[in-house]
């Protein structure tokens, strides 16, 4: 009995002992590849200090792929950075932008992509996984309050134990060592994808809908705003292209622009709205009803960077 | 309480050390103890059914003392067929009665006669189908005078109820298992660490296998009509390691607790998907379901003797029977039926015993005789689960239906696999991982058996290995399959 209690203490002890290092190479491995949409690319960047940008381009996955910062660059010289996080949660996009902010140099101006969906989530999980190998290392992941309590407090302070079962993840970054090529360039992400046709098909069976947007969403944005112009950084809104055809589901489509232009005005900021702009009606810009590809995303920079040049001269 | 829980993880170390330190001095308090622990883990489910048990256990130490005093043939065969009736009436009750009754309606309508439906809302009580069987084989065994009856309850009340085998086997017969309570345990370094060993085996089959898995196999049996041939065949293939993986991860977690506790259980499967025909299949799958129905209803029925007539109708019965002891649906009858056509040419042809021993049993590799006889008795198994998984036999004939039509030899596209939490690659990894391990260790009772004389390096790095995938693998948490039966 004495001898397998022995044992068993003895292998306890040595897995806690490896727990810490296995948990420094899972973390490391995972921060190298390009999955979860690429964040972990845009999360090294921000925490590694390697930002000098003087354009900051935020929001969803819309602003991701819409808004390509080399194109900017070419017309109008500055360096920009694209933020743009999938899924539309303004919550973690604030906290990308306050880290955004303490490792890197202030941006002169912000572009903020305010879609029709950008103020209609509530306080959510989605896209989390992008936050998993720093929770235990960078205690401002763990303690951040824009961050939903996806992970609990034993998973940010006990070694290894956020990743049970998150193997899948583990093996899949493992394999993306051997891909040498990122998934974003300064932050973009260019899709040199056809329309998929899934639209097409699942139209007939769609209803149109109302955007419902959350009063904390709206207060945070409101206070996100005044924040960014105390620091001094000009904020423009930008509605950017969504495909004609998908618009049509959209209800209060209206309602919704209206609302940006009265928190632009409130502000005294910009909104430039490209949600009724030609390039909305061609087809072979986009991929999906929702988003550019990167021929679109091309044609859509080059249209703004000319649209916000004059805003910015000075 | 579930043997991948935070509960029997906290549970199994208190009852060690109660039952090694505490009360190994006194067989009669390790036996109470040994009950006590085994209510209440039976209990953590619900405790109302903890007087089924009790019930169930009162009637057949009854029926035993009774047996042991009578020598009348009538009175004895009374004291039998009321230990039958009462454990078969209770699982009759909670398990077949609405079955019954719905197939009675609608055997009425068929002729015109409409009745209405009295179904009651019973919930099946978990792990009956296994100690009733394990406290008939109690009976008859000592009507039958194979067994001693005991005078000892409380060694009964443990036979019975012995937490490791409770709820979902192996099926003890009460010659192997219940003398082991007579007997005073002594803890055994060997046994125990073989125990954990199996235990980890276990585990890794149920959370990595089973439950990666059953997230692929829901996934393609809930809607059979969005998918391919080859994806549903895929879907049959995951449903079949699930149920493995599931199962047997289960028996072997139970054998490896008992062994920590002194007990030796029967083994319950041996590598069954290695199997070179159906007949060699049934001898691995499920060892203590097969043999308690080999010798308490085949070889009562006259086995494998007699006429050609008998031999069919004895083995259609017992695989029939087999498959309803699963559940009351005629998908597990048809399940039962289905494998008695498999197994009926090789018995009429009296080819039944060929394959005895294990598959390349001096060879590291199969020959491709060999690798062609487990591929088809593994695509004949496949097809059977088609029904033993599905909700109802509309369900079964649709998904096979999807299965045998031209699409079963398209390739599967990525956006099948789109609404899953695990690669589809990562799991087959795992499966394959799985299958060389089981190759290599299936000379043994078990998988990781293998690892007894390996370096130590090899060994612990192996255990590191398995546990970790345990941690970092798991699928989502799915309950046993066999406990809903």
């Amino acid at each position: 009995m004495k001898k397998i209690l022995t044992k068993v203490l003895l292998l306890a002890i040595f897995s806690i002992a490896l727990i810490y290092p296995l948990d420094l190479l899972f973390s490391k491995v995972i921060k190298q590849s390009s999955l979860a949409f690429g964040e972990y690319e845009v999360w090294n960047d921000i925490l590694n200090s390697e930002i000098n940008a003087e354009i900051a381009i935020y929001g969803s996955s819309r602003a991701m792929m819409h808004f390509n910062p080399a194109i900017l660059f070419d017309s109008l010289y500055l360096n920009a950075y694209n933020f743009g996080m999938d899924g539309h949660n303004l919550w973690s996009q604030i906290f990308r932008h306050e880290q955004y902010l303490i490792h890197n140099p202030s941006p002169k101006v912000i572009i903020h992509s305010a879609d029709f969906f950008t103020l209609a989530s509530k306080f959510n999980g989605y896209n989390n996984e992008q936050f998993l190998p720093y929770l235990l290392w960078n205690k401002n992941f763990s303690q951040s309050a824009y961050l939903p309590m996806h992970y609990s407090w034993w998973d940010c302070n006990i070694p290894l134990l956020r990743y049970r079962n998150k193997g899948n993840i583990i093996l899949q970054s493992f394999i993306d060592l051997f891909n040498t090529k990122a998934l974003r360039t300064a932050g973009f992400v260019g899709r040199k994808w056809e329309w998929n046709k899934d639209f097409d098909k699942a139209k007939a069976n769609m209803n149109s809908y109302t955007i419902k947007m959350d009063s904390t969403a709206i207060d945070l944005f409101h206070a996100y705003i005044e924040e960014c112009q105390h620091k001094g950084i000009t904020v423009i809104l930008v509605n950017s292209p969504v495909y004609v055809e998908g618009q049509k589901f959209i209800d209060n489509r209206d309602e919704l622009r209206a609302f940006y232009n009265s928190v632009a005005d409130q502000h005294n900021i910009k909104y430039l709205d490209y949600s009724l702009h030609n390039i909305c009606n061609k087809r072979e810009y986009f991929y999906n009803a929702t988003h550019l590809n990167s021929r679109g995303a091309n044609a859509f920079s080059s249209i703004l960077a000319k649209d916000i040049k004059p805003l910015i001269a000075n | 309480m579930l043997f991948n829980s935070l509960d029997f993880a906290i549970f199994l170390p208190i009852v060690f050390v109660l039952y090694w330190f505490v009360t190994a001095r006194n067989l009669k308090l390790q036996n109470l103890l040994i009950v006590v622990a085994s209510y209440v883990f039976y209990g953590w489910w619900d405790w109302r059914f903890l007087s089924l048990i009790l019930f169930s256990t009162l009637v057949d130490y009854l029926v035993g003392l009774g047996l042991s005093k009578q020598e009348n043939l009538l009175k004895r065969r009374v004291l039998l067929w009321t230990s039958i009736g009462v454990n078969l009436g209770f699982l009759g009750f909670f398990k077949y009665y609405n079955f019954f009754l719905d197939n009675f309606i609608e055997a009425f309508s068929f002729f015109g006669r409409d009745i209405s439906p009295n179904s009651l809302n019973i919930i099946l009580p978990v792990g009956i189908s296994f100690y009733t069987f394990q406290t008939l084989s109690y009976s008859i065994d000592v009507y039958k005078r194979k067994l001693e009856p005991t005078r000892d309850f409380v060694a009964f009340a443990a036979f019975v109820s012995f937490f490791p085998q409770l709820v979902a086997g192996p099926i003890e017969r009460a010659s192997n298992l219940l003398p082991q309570f007579y007997a005073r345990r002594t803890f055994e370094y060997s046994k125990a660490v073989d125990g954990l060993r199996q235990i980890l085996w276990g585990l890794f089959k149920k959370v990595v296998i089973a439950d990666n898995a059953a997230e692929f196999a829901n996934m393609f049996f809930n809607s059979p009509a969005d998918y391919p041939g080859s994806v549903l065949f895929l879907g049959a293939v995951f449903f079949a390691f699930q149920i493995y993986g599931d199962f047997s991860g289960y028996s072997d977690i139970a054998i490896g607790t008992a062994r920590l506790f002194g007990f030796s259980l029967m083994q319950n499967f041996a590598f069954p998907y290695f199997s070179r025909d159906m007949a060699e299949f049934w001898r691995r799958w499920h060892i203590s379901l097969s043999t308690w129905f080999r010798d308490y209803l085949y070889i009562p029925l006259g086995g494998s003797r007699g006429s050609l007539a008998l031999k069919v109708r004895n083995t259609f019965i017992i695989f029939v029977v087999s498959g309803f002891w699963h559940g009351a649906n005629w998908t597990f009858i048809v399940w039962g039926a289905l494998n008695a056509l498999y197994f009926l040419p090789l018995l009429l042809a009296r080819k039944n015993r060929t394959h005895l021993g294990p598959v390349a049993e001096n060879h590291i590799l199969p020959s491709l005789r060999e690798i062609w006889q487990m591929g088809t008795t593994f695509a004949l198994t496949v097809l059977a689960w088609v029904f033993f998984r599905a909700e109802d036999m509309a369900h079964a004939m649709a998904y096979l239906k999807g299965i045998f039509s031209t699409s079963l030899f398209t390739v599967p596209k990525g956006a099948h696999f789109v609404n899953l939490s695990t690669h589809p690659g990562t799991v087959a990894l795992l499966i394959v991982a799985l299958s060389i391990i089981e190759w290599s260790g299936r000379h043994h009772a078990h998988a990781l058996g293998q690892c007894t004389k390996w370096k130590w390096p090899y060994k612990y790095g192996l255990y590191y290995l398995i546990a970790l995938f345990i941690f970092l693998f798991g699928g989502q948490e799915q309950t046993f399959i066999y406990f809903q039966f």
